[in-house]
């Protein structure tokens, strides 16, 4: 009888795990597919903890340079913003540059079909040191990260206080939604 | 990354001045002539050619036009007596009351004015003066009020080419072999200004305020220098947008624009020089948006995908006019600070910042110094500093305009 049940409590116990397994990698390999409601409809996965590369500044700030941290976040949307807070935080690594200000605040993120937007408070460019590459390796530093970490996401647009807006902080064009510049790891834009 | 290494590009400016001073003779600044033009019940007027062009201000004159160019100085409308027609710049269309006609030449900004090729007086014109007109060699003839209109087609696939050829040979050869051949207008660009201060120095430097004086005395040593027309996107502590800026140096139908800047960084121990020229290629987004207002401009309401192609196509047009110029300009830019001024080399890059978007001439982006480095900002200040950093950036756009004037670098050919 006892026998019984712990095979019963052992069964159960799989079935469980097996289910938020496939879930969890499931939610985890991307974005959910768009709903017709688009922008409104959260996204609804598990919470999760992935390894991921963050794109911070080398220490000569002329080019990316990656630094893999552990993340955890309630669900796809609330792990992508906290992918962006962590590069907030900046590098633990020396040898490598912060290239957001610490004081920099993600507003929101959320998600449609490919594109990510990133709602930013004003901080990041008012704090912002000024360098038009420093400029460049900032907003590579978002877009890198995003679509080197979740496969599904090919756009990001950055939105300053719930806008759009003409640069990031006076110089690089954030008008449109941004695609990956992996190059930049070697300092090169093309 | 450079277009043409650096090594390379010396030994083409070598082989090039060894074969410019062998086969041509001395520049000629292009042939002067009149067009004389007849008016049924009115004296006669004159139109000016210059290599074989027509002057678009002469027109303007001799027929009483209203001219006005658009905010980012692409699109130019003429307004006379019975009617109104568009042209854009670089384009050999002419648009009017949504029909489309196709000049045997571009509308061009060279040496500072505008000129047209010849056939715009019986293409063009007729739209503006209601008069049919007749072009011989030396004379124009129209006809009474109301014996001519604008004879143009529905915009459709060949028209929409014709706008995309525009980039690709923007400066007709006439022009190249007889127009002048080195700078005429230099649009210099102090960053931000006004509400935006640009980069802090730790001691209270701002870059509004260095590079602005650092324009300063680079537009008076150009002047003096070099002779030419050189116009300030501000001359005071004031905002100005980043369109607004471009539009400036299309409107004075410049042939050079430098954007000086101030560097700073994350990092107090970075200094150096870095120059910065648009990237050539951008998102396949961008080059839709700017396609689907190239056919706003045009009048056109072509369905959406069917011209993927044709559009990809003029966005690389767009950019390769003026890309290998702009490199040239980065790179002379680059050098003269690092050689002259003994700094850091932080190289040549090419990137995706706004304010050299749309500018229809070779444009570049200097990077005069990191005020977030104590040591440098110091520097910065002395205006003995800012004058050596003027005087190296004077160079610099010489180098460029013997460049030009030796055909080294040659305009619109990519």
């Amino acid at each position: 009888m006892k026998k019984n049940l712990k095979a019963a409590v052992i069964l159960v116990l799989t079935v469980g795990a097996v289910y938020l397994f496939i879930r969890f990698t499931m939610s985890g390999r991307g974005i959910s597919p768009p709903g017709e409601e688009g922008l409104s409809r959260p996204v609804v996965s598990a919470p999760q903890t992935r390894e991921m590369d963050l794109f911070f500044a080398d220490a000569t700030g002329r080019r990316l340079s990656i630094e893999r941290r552990e993340i955890s976040g309630d669900n796809t949307e609330d792990l992508l913003k906290r992918v962006v807070e962590e590069l907030i935080k900046g590098p633990v690594d020396e040898d490598r540059m912060r290239i957001l200000p610490e004081s920099a605040l993600v507003r929101a993120v959320f998600t449609r079909e490919q594109t990510v937007w990133v709602d930013l408070g004003g901080a990041i460019q008012d704090e912002h040191p000024g360098g038009a590459w420093t400029e460049v390796l900032a907003v590579y530093s978002i877009v890198n990260t995003l679509t080197e970490n979740f496969p599904g996401v090919s756009y990001v647009q950055i939105l300053i206080n719930g806008r759009e807006s003409e640069t990031f902080a006076g110089h690089v064009d954030i008008s449109i939604p941004l695609e990956n510049r992996i190059q930049l790891l070697a300092g090169d834009w093309e | 990354m450079n277009l043409i290494p650096q090594r390379l590009f010396r030994r083409f400016l070598l082989a090039g001045v060894l074969f410019i001073s062998t086969i041509l003779p001395l520049e000629s600044s292009g042939q002067v002539s009149a067009i004389t033009v007849r008016v049924p019940g009115e004296s006669l007027k004159q139109i000016t050619t210059r290599s074989g062009r027509v002057d678009l201000q002469s027109v303007i004159e001799a027929f009483d036009l209203r001219s006005s160019m658009d905010v980012l100085g692409e699109r130019l409308d003429l307004v006379g007596t019975r009617g109104s027609c568009r042209l854009l710049l670089d384009s050999p269309l002419v648009l009017s009351r949504g029909l489309v006609t196709i000049m045997s030449g571009p509308l061009v900004n060279f040496g500072g004015s505008l000129s047209l090729p010849p056939d715009f007086l019986t293409k063009g014109l007729p739209a503006l003066t209601g008069r049919s007109a007749s072009l011989d060699a030396s004379a124009l003839t129209l006809g009474k009020a109301g014996s001519g209109s604008f004879k143009g087609q529905k915009p459709d696939e060949l028209t929409r080419f014709a706008s995309f050829i525009r980039r690709d040979q923007y400066v007709p050869e006439e022009l190249l072999k007889e127009g002048p051949k080195g700078l005429s207008v230099v649009v210099l660009d102090p960053g931000h200004g006004g509400r935006s201060l640009g980069a802090r120095g730790t001691t209270g430097t701002t870059e509004k305020d260095l590079v602005l004086n650092v324009a300063e005395k680079l537009k008076a040593k150009l002047e003096e220098g070099l002779g030419i027309k050189v116009v300030l996107t501000r001359t005071a502590d004031y905002y100005v947008g980043l369109k607004e800026r471009t539009a400036i140096g299309n409107n004075n139908r410049a042939d050079l624009f430098l954007s000086i800047h101030a560097n700073a960084t994350f990092r107090r121990d970075i200094d150096g020089y870095e120059t910065y020229y648009l990237s050539l290629k951008s998102t396949d987004k961008q080059a839709s948006s700017y396609a689907e207002e190239e056919n706003r401009a045009l009048g056109v309401n072509g369905s959406k995908g069917d011209n993927a192609l044709l559009e990809a196509i003029l966005w690389d047009m767009a950019q390769t006019a003026y890309v290998r110029e702009s490199s040239h300009l980065a790179g002379m830019v680059q050098n003269r600070l690092v050689s002259d001024l003994k700094g850091r080399d932080r190289g040549v890059r090419q990137a995706p910042l706004a304010v050299l978007m749309g500018a229809r001439m070779p444009a570049a982006l200097v990077e005069i110094g990191y005020i977030s480095n104590p040591e440098q900002e110091v520097r910065l200040n002395r205006l003995s500093h800012q004058d050596q950093i003027a005087q190296a950036l004077y160079q610099a756009i010489e180098d460029y305009h013997r460049g030009l004037v030796r055909g080294e670098i040659k305009r619109g050919q990519p």
